[in-house]
């Protein structure tokens, strides 16, 4: 009776992707992983992410999420942390992964540069069984991420953490090492290196052609980042003017203020909203300090005795003409000047194109660029490979990662001759923005603050200014997310259209559709679980594999040794929803250990009472069902569900003689308070008696 | 009016313009017929003819037929009752010959109670005619001798003055004048209501029924029965379906029995009502249902000053 | 549709006591769609049914499946191999499924596990009410769509008798009148001259008194 894999007729779409995972570079499992997180799984979590993202501890601090932005509870209230939960994970259950290989290759990789996508190609060839050896010329690894990210966003400990995982796989890094002076590519094909992937990213910043740019006090982004990233000290005068509107730019600006000048200010050619870096980065650099002049573009810099005085610039008309390219213009005669002894120029990357000598073939771009087949990721010169910024010229961290990860396929097809498809970077149809009509229907639960370290204590350090979840706060913000896309499916075969689902959804989401003889259930499912319980035919489920609705880990206790020496035993289902309340989960857990056992299910609505009878089939004596209270419910009002249900299933205990004290409900505020422990204390004593 | 059909002294008397009585007698749980002959006795003279009920709220009774022909020898004359409930066409029509083969000359129709009030609510009801098919039929058999099924009668005819029953307290309101008009097309000759406590609503009723001429075409009683308790005043409110009892009444009962006096209220309510109804345009008499309290009868009857019953 | 209720699991007990191997079985029609007789309450109802013997410390082993329609010969077969070792079936199927059962497999025994009552259909969610009794010679054109046959107490041709009341049937207060329904409905319709013809006694012989009945379609009938 069931199947493996949902089938469904016509028109209704059921492949619907969730848009967060749609949206990432490098297709994480985001939902899933924050899923996993909401159940209190955290090291299945962990490996999830880990499956496909190689630097989790710097992805949740310095991703761009694009993922946030598409998230679908931006029209709820707002999107779920999806970076931050990464980071939760990344921070505190990273653990060695994957400890067999499907088979061994006999080719060697070289990879230049370990930044993120010579990172991420390294970590998937040597999944894919390549011996992988990076080369990289700065004495520690993260590329631009130890290059130019602060300390302050991006602890060293955190990018050395995520670079461990991925030498753990048998990756070699030989630091100090240079393309072009210490080793060629010759001397690696020497070495017997079958293919080379350059991923050296774009390691200069880019300079303005304007008057004044070499005068003394005028400095590069990239530069001066990499000179506080690895002395903690750069030399700056009292006024700094940083020009650019991106991250690097607010980096530089933040890093700057550190440094104990009089004044640090910021001057972009984009408007507020236009400034192309998230919200919350620009708000902390002016948190710390910093003063923005937005729509600003550098006519000239200025200067007086060979150092810096000033920039002259012209009011910005705007920044992007009528076909969307960058062509800014400016309004003639509108020049004022903004006073500094010290600019920084944040304005790009550019590429360093040296280690090229002695190498012709290799195609650029006039840009600067390194030329490369978008499908085989080789240059004009075969065996040699490029990716990451090097090749896009601008991009994001994860943008790097994904050019690592295609390419490491690519160069695995090419050296096997072999046409391996990520079927993750298929094309599929995403969820679509939820119905305004159901906005109202759904609970609304703000995204939870990151703790920041005080603002008087930031500008005195380049300590972490983002101190990470506590576990009860990364639960509580992972299940806010809607399971987009992973919801309940009707199985064509099964479904005899009784309109059950139609009726006892409190989204309203399930239709049979004039022409249809089957219910199909939408993208805006929440998950609940209410209409896979009540359907007749048992034609409902879950598209996600995650959800057990509290069938396996029911089994799992009765597995667990010893089992049968807990007396009386009580197995207590209970919502996961208030189980990260107040007190830590295993308060409870423990202090109970000798009489109770949980079975944690998220929502428990998605139980079915035959479980309830199921439990004691394996042998509880008693069961303590807990649900949460109305006014704290999830998903608004399942009380009443729990009531029926419960009231339902001891009717047919009654039915079978059972003493009706070994079946209780309750409806509490916490799942982890003094209210569970006295409950299942005065439960025992009942079934003493009994 | 017309020619009398079947020949029973109470037809002779609504035509001849008296105002007739007729009345209740239970017919007992049990093969005793002395029990009828006791009843027989007491309310012989204080009536015009008397309804033996048929297993009046499905509850086991010795057989109106039968009841019937013990009433007609101690020299009162009957009025059989006739359920759909409990019997199909064919025992129906069996039945009527029997009766009309023992001497019985007037016939009370009815659809009956829902087997679920009596003493064996398990029965099947059987259902397989209403009361108005039950008048057709027998209006059928009597004036064109034809059996239900169309086939010629091979002995003589039950000749019967025919009774129907009629609520006009029941729902819809409105309808209850058009069912009567119904019944009285299907054949029937004389109307019994239900018991009257509430006058007004009775008075509307007949309104409907009068102006529609209904009370030219067949004779209608008002049906009217002494309380003796609160207790049974709240039976009737409550249990027996088809009645309406105003509060007015349930009050005064509540007090008299409190006082040891229900009975005698429940006379002095019977008699208001027989009473006020007498005045009302198209009542042609009254039928008294003092159920298993036939010794009211005469009481009523002598104080509402209807006492020596006339003869025609 | 057919409305069928559960039988107390006390009978259901009682007719599968000293079996050892028994299989439940629904059905994915009428029955899954009253909530009586689908897949859910195949477990639910097999759930109980292993309950009850630890409890009384019995050994049982219950097989759990269910059929299309258990009115086909042909989905029934399907399930032949499935059930072959059991020695008790416990159907809860209508009693149509159930003798279809009976008649195709004699060897085992079959068990009724619910009770199948009326012909109707669902107001609301959970609450179902009987609508046709299969009487064979429908007369809903002449009583505005509403039919006494299977929704009046007494069967009533010429109704309502004298025990209606506030538009409720004598025989309860939750039930109502139809007779009284079928008034309003003919009133709206403007059609009361209807209800003043005298309908004459039906005809039974289409309906239950001559069971069993059948309905031979010539055309579909197959020549072996």
């Amino acid at each position: 009776m069931a199947i493996d894999k949902p089938c469904s007729k016509s028109d209704k779409k059921i492949n619907e992707e969730a848009p967060c995972i749609l949206a990432c570079p490098i297709r994480q499992d985001a939902r899933d992983y924050v899923q996993l997180i909401a159940r209190g799984r955290f090291s299945e979590a962990y490996r999830l992410v880990r499956e496909r993202n190689p630097l989790p501890s710097a992805c949740g601090r310095i991703c761009t999420h694009p993922c946030e932005t598409k998230c679908r509870r931006n029209s709820t209230e707002s999107p779920i942390a999806i970076a931050w939960l990464k980071r939760f994970l990344g921070d505190n259950f990273s653990e060695e992964t994957r400890k067999n290989f499907t088979e061994k290759h006999p080719e060697k990789i070289a990879i230049i540069g370990a930044g993120p996508a010579g990172l991420a190609a390294a970590n998937d060839l040597a999944l894919l069984g390549y011996s992988c050896t990076i080369f990289e010329s700065n004495p520690t690894p993260g590329g631009m991420l130890r290059m130019g990210v602060p300390t302050y966003r991006l602890p060293r400990t955190a990018i050395d953490n995520d670079v461990e995982f991925i030498k753990k796989l048998g990756v070699e890094i030989k630091y100090n090492t240079t393309l072009g002076t210490d080793v060629t590519f010759d001397s690696l094909k020497k070495d017997g290196f079958s293919a080379i992937f350059i991923s050296v990213g774009l390691l200069e910043s880019r300079t303005l052609n304007i008057e004044g740019v070499s005068l003394e006090g005028a400095l590069k982004g990239v530069s001066f980042l990499h000179e506080v990233n690895t002395t903690g000290n750069a030399k700056i005068g009292k006024n700094v003017l940083v020009i650019g509107g991106g991250a690097v730019a607010m980096d530089c600006a933040r890093t700057a203020l550190r440094l104990k000048p009089d004044k640090v200010s910021v001057a972009c050619l984009e408007s507020r909203k236009e400034m192309p870096t998230t919200d919350f980065e620009i708000e902390e650099t002016i948190h710390e300090g910093a003063i923005l002049y937005n729509s600003v573009g550098p006519k000239r810099i200025l200067g007086k005795n060979g150092r810096v005085t000033g920039l002259e610039t012209l009011k910005v008309k705007y920044v992007f003409d009528e076909q969307k390219r960058f062509n800014p213009a400016f309004y003639e005669g509108s020049e004022s000047v903004i006073e500094a002894d010290t600019i920084i120029l944040a304005i790009g990357q550019a590429s360093n194109l040296s280690f090229l000598k002695g190498q012709e073939g290799i195609q650029v771009t006039r840009g600067g660029t390194i030329i490369v087949n978008p499908n085989t990721f080789s240059t004009s010169v075969q065996g040699i490979y490029a990716g990451g910024d090097i090749v896009l010229g601008r991009g994001t961290m994860t943008e790097g990662m994904a050019q690592g990860k295609k390419a490491a396929i690519a160069i695995h097809n090419t050296l096997r001759n072999k046409a391996l498809q990520d079927e993750k970077w298929s094309e599929k149809p995403v969820v679509p923005d939820i119905v305004e009509s159901r906005v109202p229907l759904i609970k609304k639960e703000q995204k939870h603050d990151m703790p920041t370290m005080p603002s008087d204590k930031r500008l005195d350090n380049f300590e972490e200014v983002e101190l990470g979840f506590s576990l009860n706060t990364a639960v509580k913000e992972a299940q806010r997310c809607m399971n987009c896309g992973a919801g309940a499916f009707v199985d064509d075969n099964l479904c005899v259209g009784c309109l059950t689902c139609v009726r006892v959804c409190p989204f309203e989401v399930p239709k049979i559709k004039k022409g249809d003889t089957t219910a199909y259930i939408d993208g805006d499912c929440q998950s609940c679980g209410l209409c896979i319980v009540e359907c007749p035919a048992k034609a409902i489920s879950f598209k996600t594999p995650l959800e057990d609705r509290g069938k396996n880990t029911l089994e799992a206790v009765f597995q667990e040794k010893f089992i049968q020496d807990v007396k009386p035993m009580i197995i207590n289902f209970y919502c996961q929803y208030s189980a990260y309340n107040g007190d830590k989960i295993d308060t409870v857990h423990n202090a109970l250990f000798s009489n109770i056992r949980r079975v944690g299910v998220l929502g428990l609505g998605k139980v079915d009472p035959s479980l309830y009878l199921k439990a004691f089939e394996l042998g509880a004596r008693g069961v303590l069902v807990t649900a949460c209270k109305d006014d704290t419910c999830h998903f608004c009002n399942e009380r009443e569900w729990i009531e029926r249900r419960t009231k339902y299933t001891a009717q047919l205990l009654r039915g079978l003689g059972m003493d009706i004290k070994r079946f209780q409900t309750h409806f509490v505020s916490s799942q982890n308070g003094k209210e569970i422990i006295d409950l299942t204390f005065k439960m025992v004593e009942d079934l003493r008696d009994v | 009016m017309t020619d009398n059909k079947s020949g029973s002294n109470l037809e002779k008397l609504l035509r001849s313009g008296k105002f007739a009585i007729t009345a209740e007698l239970g017919p007992p749980r049990g093969a005793d017929r002395s029990v009828i002959e006791k009843k027989a006795a007491l309310l012989k003279g204080y009536g015009d003819a008397f309804n033996l009920t048929d297993c009046q709220t499905a509850v086991v009774r010795m057989s109106s037929i039968a009841a019937g022909r013990i009433v007609l020898d101690a020299g009162l004359e009957p009025i059989i009752q006739m359920t759909c409930r409990d019997r199909n066409r064919i025992a129906i029509q069996s039945d009527l010959l029997g009766a009309a083969a023992l001497g019985a000359k007037n016939l009370l129709c009815l659809t009956g109670d829902h087997q679920k009030f009596g003493d064996h609510p398990m029965a099947k009801g059987v259902f397989d005619i209403d009361s108005i098919q039950l008048i057709q039929m027998v209006k059928i058999l009597r004036d064109e001798k034809k059996f239900q099924s169309g086939q010629e009668l091979k002995a003589s005819e039950p000749k019967f003055f025919i009774g129907a029953a009629e609520n006009p307290f029941a729902d819809p309101f409105k309808f209850r004048a058009i069912r009567l008009a119904k019944k009285i097309t299907a054949g029937a000759d004389f109307i019994q209501t239900q018991i009257i406590y509430n006058v007004p609503k009775f008075k509307e009723w007949m309104k409907m029924v009068t102006d529609m001429g209904l009370h030219e075409k067949a004779f209608i009683l008002a049906g009217v029965a002494p309380l003796k308790s609160a207790g049974m005043a709240k039976h009737m409110k409550h249990n027996v379906p088809g009645m309406d009892v105003p509060d007015e009444v349930m009050n005064r009962m509540t007090a008299a029995s409190a006082a040891k006096k229900g009975k005698e209220e429940g006379i002095k309510i019977c008699l208001e009502v027989i009473e006020q109804v007498r005045e009302i345009k198209g009542i042609s008499g009254v039928h008294i249902m003092a159920v298993e309290w036939e010794e009211a009868v005469p009481e009523i009857v002598q104080q509402a000053k209807l006492y020596p019953r006339p003869t025609v | 549709m057919i409305v069928a209720s559960s039988k107390p699991f006390q009978e259901i007990k009682q007719m599968l006591s000293g079996f050892k191997k028994v299989c439940v079985l629904g059905c994915g029609s009428c029955v899954t769609i009253c909530h009586t007789g689908g897949e859910k309450q195949v477990t639910e109802i097999a759930a109980q049914i292993r309950l009850s013997a630890k409890l009384e410390g019995r050994q049982v082993e219950v097989i759990e499946d269910s059929t299309l329609r258990q009115c086909e010969w042909e989905f029934i077969d399907d399930i032949k191999e499935i059930i072959k070792d059991c020695d008790a079936i416990l159907s809860i199927a209508c009693g149509v499924g159930v003798q279809y059962m009976a008649e195709r497999f004699p060897k085992i025994r079959i068990f009724p596990g619910v009770n199948t009552t009326f012909m109707g259909g669902p107001t609301e969610q959970g609450v179902f009410w009987e609508r046709c009794a299969g009487c064979g010679n429908c007369i809903l054109a002449t009583t505005g769509g509403l039919c006494p046959v299977s929704r009046c107490a007494k069967s009533l041709m010429n109704g309502p008798c004298g025990g209606s009341k506030n538009g409720k049937c004598e025989v309860s207060q939750e039930t109502p009148c139809v007779w009284n329904q079928i008034y309003d409905q003919l009133n709206t319709q403007q059609l009361l001259a209807t209800m003043e013809t005298i309908v004459p006694p039906k005809d039974w012989t289409t309906g239950m008194e001559n069971h069993p009945r059948k309905m031979i379609l010539e055309h579909l009938v197959m020549k072996k």
